[in-house]
């Protein structure tokens, strides 16, 4: 909640837009690192190129362009897309759970892009039909974990938290035993459960309905961050001050889980970004959603980035680094500052 | 004048236990209520039944004669506030924040405050006292802080009823006062209606116009303090031992508590009772002849034998003689002196044998004296010697002892 004394807006203002730039550093630095041999100078002069106003000299080498236009960026557009999906998920799930270990797969939803994924792998459908069945598996997962704690017309939040454990592990255990007689698409499954942002082939018709549904529930969250303000003073209380829990509930359990089981069906299951990014967000400029929500998609973005970035040049999974580095800067965080939350 | 609440013949039952059995009352604007009752009454449940975070089961609420089941949530929580027995807050809020949060139900959809929500806040804050937490962190602040912070937030509500459950209960004494005194005060400036759920009975005849005694789920009555804290009240309805007093300074109605065991223990030290037992047949009437405060003593008794180790803790005295062996003339003679001594002689249903014989003779020695003898009914099981016991303790009953199966009626017939 702004204190509306000019010198914190204008604080929040200003850490807002240096976090913007900070991740369009990232991605105009990361799009120069890849496997290709491409001085910086020469990267440069390829997005140079793009630009309107700049002439083209003697037009750098079409193969440049592809692979900086067509392979990195691209990829790079993704990591940020599902770094912001999965911290802003996160974010909202901490709140509505009023949990600190709730994260986007908190309540079965990446499980169920896992087991769809998995399914589609070990039965052979072409790789564009991966993530649509993926997401599939998402949904469904979703509504068994929201039904399953469901009371009349309310959801109690520690049932909705025990009915994803539930749901996760039905669904990781069917997982495990289609892995254990996958056989030949081993290799293929356990790469994309650790996560991958590369793009194949049915990512780009993917991205053109991930794009918009994310969009929608970035924009549902961002309209209901002030009841998620409220709703820490816990539930009760929040209908005492004139809030429709259950519909708010509804809204962002639903639209949190939409954005995850969006980027799962794109890109796997990408870990600690969803737990990690919030949690330090919050350590840094405090819970109040308003600022924590927008805050924690760029800071999500960014650390997606940087992980993909080492991911590829070190040719690991990039769920390996984000773990890696994730972990011990939480860590510090931890040490170096305040109580995570209040339960 | 319309009624400010009206609360018509209200049920409610969780699941399938009901709670909450037709009640019904009438707050006038500017009232200053209490409501109070034992645990388990429903008073909690009556605060979320106004505040609609519960359904009644049947009947209804309206405020100023607008059924509230039909009212919008916002709507509502504009005009009734609630102040919350335990404010827990999941997030680390400052003090600021938290009072900002009550203007909630004023704020638009985008959920940004405006400069005049701010100022009602910090208002809210002056007004309470805490306007130095404004940037305190939450889980930082005392329990006294805590309350009053959340009193603000519902005063930033700008309600024109306020519902406070349990305001007081955590806090410690001067506390309660200032949270009660400021609640006062806040009721007479701003012209709010205040219906407080309170433990305490002594704050709520202190502090109210009017109190309304929940009982099991009904409304049991409605009164001024000096109607309802009133002695047979309070002990028809808690089943409490109390005496009623006035506040020496307010003259308000005052309970006293008086515990259990009664002062007229210090009388009954004068009272001699000496217990004839053995065998552990008088373990629980000599601890409570002890606790009620009896001046008891007991004989013949064996060392190692049960009822003499037990007496031995409680200090009472007895006539003793080593293990094993009959009862000594010396030993009888002492035990016939107390016997005779007592006011009342009391025979456990102790077996007696050749033994101890003697001490049912003591026993009747006392009774020709005129002592009472209190001995169980069932005294035909305890003769072991062939009928010699069972003889003596027909000769008591003839004398007027007095037959007894259970420890109540030998306390009642002591207390005479």
């Amino acid at each position: 909640m702004k204190n509306r004394s000019p010198k914190r807006v204008k604080r929040i203002a200003s850490s807002m837009a240096l976090l913007l730039l900070f991740w369009a550093v990232i991605v105009v630095l990361s799009g120069s690192i890849g496997p290709a041999k491409i001085s910086f100078g020469e990267y440069v002069s390829t997005l140079c190129s793009r630009l309107p106003w700049t002439a083209r000299a003697d037009g750098s080498p079409a193969a440049h362009d592809a692979i900086i236009f067509g392979i990195r960026l691209p990829r790079i557009l993704m990591a940020s897309l599902v770094g912001a999906a999965l911290a802003v998920a996160g974010a909202v799930f901490q709140g509505l759970l009023r949990n600190p270990l709730a994260e986007p797969y908190i309540l079965g939803v990446s499980s169920g892009a896992a087991v769809g994924a998995t399914v589609a792998m070990a039965v052979g459908l072409a790789a564009v039909f991966v993530p649509l069945v993926a997401f599939v598996g998402a949904l469904l997962a979703m509504v068994a974990a929201y039904q399953l704690a469901r009371l009349g017309r309310t959801v109690p939040v520690h049932t909705l938290i025990l009915a994803g454990v539930v749901v996760n592990a039905f669904l990781s255990a069917i997982m495990m035993f289609i892995v254990s007689r996958a056989g030949d698409q081993l290799h293929g499954i356990m790469f994309w459960l650790m996560g991958k942002l590369e793009p194949s082939a049915g990512t780009g018709a993917v991205a053109r309905f991930a794009v918009p549904l994310v969009g929608v529930g970035f924009v549902l969250i961002l309209l209901h961050c002030h009841d998620l303000n409220i709703l820490a003073f816990g539930e009760e209380s929040a209908a005492q001050l004139g809030m429709r829990v259950e519909t708010v509930k509804k809204i962002l359990f639903v639209s949190a889980s939409l954005i995850t089981g969006v980027v799962v069906a794109m890109s796997g299951m990408i870990g600690f970004v969803g737990l990690i990014v919030p949690h330090s967000v919050r350590l840094v400029i405090g819970a109040d959603h308003r600022s924590l929500i927008p805050t924690a998609a760029i800071a999500g973005a960014s650390f997606l980035v940087i992980a993909d970035t080492l991911a590829r040049v070190a040719s690991v999974p990039v769920g390996v680094v984000t773990a890696l580095i994730g972990c011990p800067f939480f860590a510090y965080l931890l040490r170096t500052r305040r109580r995570v939350m209040n339960v | 004048m319309t009624a400010i609440l009206n609360v018509k013949d209200i049920h409610f039952a969780y699941d399938s236990r009901p709670v909450l059995e037709g009640i019904s009352f009438e707050l006038e604007p500017g009232a200053m209520v209490g409501l109070i009752g034992p645990n388990g009454s429903g008073k909690s449940t009556l605060i979320k039944l106004l505040s609609k975070v519960l359904r009644p089961t049947d009947g209804e609420v309206r405020f100023r004669g607008q059924d509230i089941d039909g009212m919008a949530p916002t709507e509502l929580a504009r005009r009734v506030a609630v102040v919350p027995q335990h404010p827990t807050v999941a997030f680390s809020f400052s003090g600021l924040e938290t009072v900002t949060a009550g203007r909630y139900p004023h704020i638009g959809r985008f959920g940004f405050e405006t400069q005049r929500d701010l100022e009602i806040a910090r208002h809210a804050m002056a007004l309470t006292d805490t306007i130095h937490l404004c940037d305190r962190r939450i889980e930082e602040m005392s329990g006294g802080e805590k309350q009053r912070v959340f009193l603000a937030r519902a005063i930033a509500q700008e309600p024109e009823l306020l519902l406070l459950d349990e305001p007081t209960t955590h806090l410690d004494i001067n506390h309660q006062i200032e949270i009660m005194d400021l609640i006062r005060k806040l009721h007479s400036d701003r012209n709010l209606t205040v219906l407080s759920v309170t433990h305490d009975l002594n704050l709520a005849a202190e502090y109210f116009d009017t109190l309304l005694l929940l009982s099991d789920g009904a409304l049991a009555m409605e009164g001024s303090p000096s109607q309802v804290i009133a002695e047979e009240v309070i002990r028809r309805v808690y089943g409490a031992n109390v005496v009623a007093g006035k506040n020496p300074k307010t003259g308000a109605p005052q309970l006293v508590l008086v515990p259990r065991v009664p002062p007229a223990a210090a009388q009954r030290k004068g009272v001699k009772v000496h217990v004839i037992c053995g065998g552990g047949t008088a373990s629980d009437l000599l601890r409570r002849l002890v606790i009620e405060g009896y001046t008891v003593s007991a004989g013949v008794l064996n060392e190692g034998d049960s009822d003499h180790v037990l007496a031995a803790a409680l200090a009472t005295e007895i006539v003793d003689i080593p293990p094993f062996s009959p009862v000594s003339d010396s030993a009888h003679a002492r035990n016939v002196e107390l016997a005779r001594a007592a006011d009342f002689v009391i025979v456990s249903p102790v077996p007696v044998g050749e033994g101890n014989l003697k001490n049912l003779e003591a026993a009747l020695e006392a009774s020709s004296g005129g002592v009472r003898i209190i001995m169980p009914s069932s005294f035909e099981n305890q003769d072991f010697c062939s009928g010699k016991a069972t003889a003596i303790l027909r000769r008591l009953v003839d004398n007027g002892a007095e037959l007894v199966s259970d420890l109540n009626r030998i306390l009642e017939i002591l207390q005479d």
